[in-house]
């Protein structure tokens, strides 16, 4: 677009000169030259908009097929397991053919532009020779004026279609301008307010005060409270759906309460500084993330500024260095996208040495363990107790083994807050607690006990009422 | 540096050619048209040459005989309109040529798309797990565009318009 806007400019001012030229030789003959070109311009101009609606599908269709080719990428191991190869490559092609079809027809519309420029520039030509000509022969124009005439004519016509080529590029480029324009328009939900005030650190107590969030208008949260003293460890549990997630992004804020407050030692947590509240989390994804680079740099995410000793450190804390060591280049060596796989148990002990460097007061840790089998599961769960050690730390777990550190566990069902005690205590009064703990046994009943689920001394689990209603759990500590 | 360059064409035209076999129709159509563009070319250049000449008043010529036969001002009209119609004449040509060229560029990259979307998924799950993303979707997504540059040269010349 910027070229043809650039080729635009050229073109114009070539086609000025040779116009001043052909004036300059006879006024009244470049009126007959040109005279035909308005009549141009009309059907140019629904060409062009025909050329700007069919960018609109030319993008759409070049989406899809991207999306299409993403998607065996990403999915290639079911396609092999299914031995849908075939199939995904049929549906690629056939959005492959869209796209090209698309192509075809905006080539279609914008070359008819040329025939209706091209057809008038032969009307103008015809006109100036009988013009010209009449002229010559009247003697009011002499040779040497017809011929020079006749070279600015023709010469005016490669900037005029070349004008009416940038046209067209530019329409063409019209769906992607405005893909621009809109994501360029979009404001973040989570902003700074005006003054937001600095979080030096870690708040000493967290408070969800009747709490409400609904995502595209279906509410996830409904009137939760809770408090949580620092150092403290929160289990949250319950059936997919329940907002466990949300409650998640509340906390950190990645999204503000549709209504109700978070406070942070008694002030809502919005008159903050968004990057200070940021930086007071670390944060261990169900699904380990690498960035296509080094070991290293991958775990000094968690603090720039960090030492390779301090990084080597942060590998040993979370199970990982000697593993690290047995790779080709060590701490080197480059994983992520671009480079080496390594096994989902080791990117998500990767993900907690990076949780460790950063050594932030509050942790959240969502499903950090679910995705691992057992034997990566109990290193890294070994490397996540002792990152929790001395944090704030709210664990999101359908594996309620995992939360034995946990001192109250919270219980969520369609977004309420059905319950908030220790392990012992829910397992007395929440009914829908004790079924998820029983499922559990029955699916599993070596690795945990009841006696996994240690409550912390001081947390007697009174603190709550569970009746599998929709009553608000709360309790202070 | 130009048989570096070669070397790097050959590799793939020879992979092309049967795509270009299977499309002898719509390379025909493109000759044929290429050939009725330039032939209206020529035809306007020949009917402005005797179409000045007669409104110039120059003996001899298509002009007059026609002039001769059907009157002065009717041949005038006549030679005139013959000049309109092998503009529009050629210009429909380079349309035809236009979305001729479209399609041959379908059928070349739509084909070495699905010989690499074929191919990539014929190959061992290790092939992905080592790969970037990003370098695989760029070879099927771009990388095939840029044989529109190495066996499409020509195409630069003619979808840059030569009026006649």
């Amino acid at each position: 677009m910027l070229l043809a806007l650039a080729g635009l400019f050229l073109e114009t001012t070539l086609a000025l000169a040779l116009l001043i030229s052909a004036v300059k030789i006879s006024a009244a003959l470049t009126l007959w030259a040109l005279i035909v070109l308005p009549a141009a311009l009309f059907p140019i101009y629904l060409v062009a908009r025909q050329i700007l609606a069919r960018s609109y599908r030319v993008r759409r269709t070049g989406y899809v097929l991207f999306n299409m080719i993403l998607q065996i990428l990403q999915g290639i191991r079911v396609i092999k397991a299914y031995q849908g190869g075939d199939r995904e490559a049929q549906d690629a092609v056939e959005k492959g053919r869209r796209f090209f079809d698309e192509l075809i027809e905006m080539t279609r519309v914008s070359a008819l532009a040329q025939v209706v420029l091209e057809s008038m520039a032969g009307l103008g030509i015809v006109a100036v020779i009988v013009v010209g000509g009449f002229q010559v022969r009247q003697g009011t124009l002499g040779w040497p004026a017809l011929l020079a005439f006749f070279m600015a004519i023709r010469a005016l016509h490669g900037p005029l279609y070349n004008m009416n080529t940038h046209y067209v590029e530019i329409q063409a480029s019209g769906a992607s301008a405005d893909r621009i324009a809109q994501l360029l328009d979009m404001r973040p939900d989570v902003v700074d307010r005006p003054h937001a005030l600095p979080l030096a650190a870690g708040p000493r107590r967290i408070v969800f005060e009747h709490v409400v969030f609904a995502y595209d208008e279906r509410p996830v949260l409904r009137d939760l409270s809770l408090e949580v003293a620092s150092g403290e460890t929160v289990g949250i549990v319950g059936p997919s759906g329940a907002g466990k997630t949300s409650l998640l992004n509340l906390i950190v804020r990645f999204y503000d309460p549709t209504s109700g407050r978070i406070l942070f030692d008694g002030r809502d947590v919005r008159d903050y500084r968004l990057a200070d509240v940021y930086d007071k989390f670390a944060i261990v994804t169900q699904t380990p993330f690498l960035f296509a680079t080094s070991v290293l740099e991958n775990i000094r995410v968690g603090r720039p500024a960090a030492s390779t000793v301090e990084v080597e450190a942060a590998a040993r804390a979370a199970e990982i260095h000697e593993e690290i060591l047995g790779l080709p280049e060590g701490y080197d060596t480059q994983v992520g996208l671009a480079g080496r796989t390594l096994s989902t148990g080791q990117a998500q002990r990767i993900n907690v040495a990076r949780a460790i460097l950063k050594n932030a007061p509050l942790l959240l840790l969502d499903e950090a363990t679910s995705s691992l089998d057992s034997l990566s599961e109990a290193k890294v769960q070994r490397a996540i107790d002792r990152l929790v050690e001395g944090r704030t730390t709210f664990i999101v777990a359908h594996r309620l083994s995992t939360l034995r550190g946990a001192s109250r566990i919270l219980v969520l069902e369609s977004g309420r807050a059905i319950g908030l005690a220790s392990h012992e205590a829910l397992l007395r009064e929440c009914s829908l607690y004790r079924r998820m703990w029983e499922t559990q046994l029955l699916a599993d009943p070596a690795p945990t006990s009841s006696r996994d689920v240690a409550a912390r001394p001081g947390h007697d689990g009174q603190g709550d009422r569970c009746v599998g209603s929709d009553a608000p759990g709360t309790g202070g500590v | 540096m130009a048989l570096v360059g070669a070397a790097h064409v050959r590799l793939p035209l020879a992979r092309l050619a049967p795509l270009f076999r299977s499309q002898k129709l719509l390379l025909a159509r493109f000759i044929v048209t290429a050939l009725g563009r330039a032939g209206a070319s020529l035809a306007v250049i020949l009917l402005v040459r005797n179409f000045l000449g007669a409104a110039l008043g120059e003996p001899g010529g298509w002009f007059e005989d026609i002039g001769t036969a059907l009157g002065g001002p009717t041949a005038l009209w006549i030679i005139a309109g013959l000049v309109v119609f092998a503009y529009v004449v050629g210009s429909l040509f380079n349309y035809d040529n236009q979305v001729v060229q479209q399609r041959i560029i379908k059928v070349i990259e739509l084909g070495m798309m699905e010989r690499l979307i074929r191919h990539m998924l014929s190959l061992s799950v290790t092939f992905f797990d080592r790969q970037s993303h990003g370098d695989l979707i760029q070879a099927i997504r771009q990388d095939v565009t840029k044989f529109r540059g190495c066996c499409w040269p020509w195409r630069d010349c003619s979808l840059r318009r030569h009026s006649p």
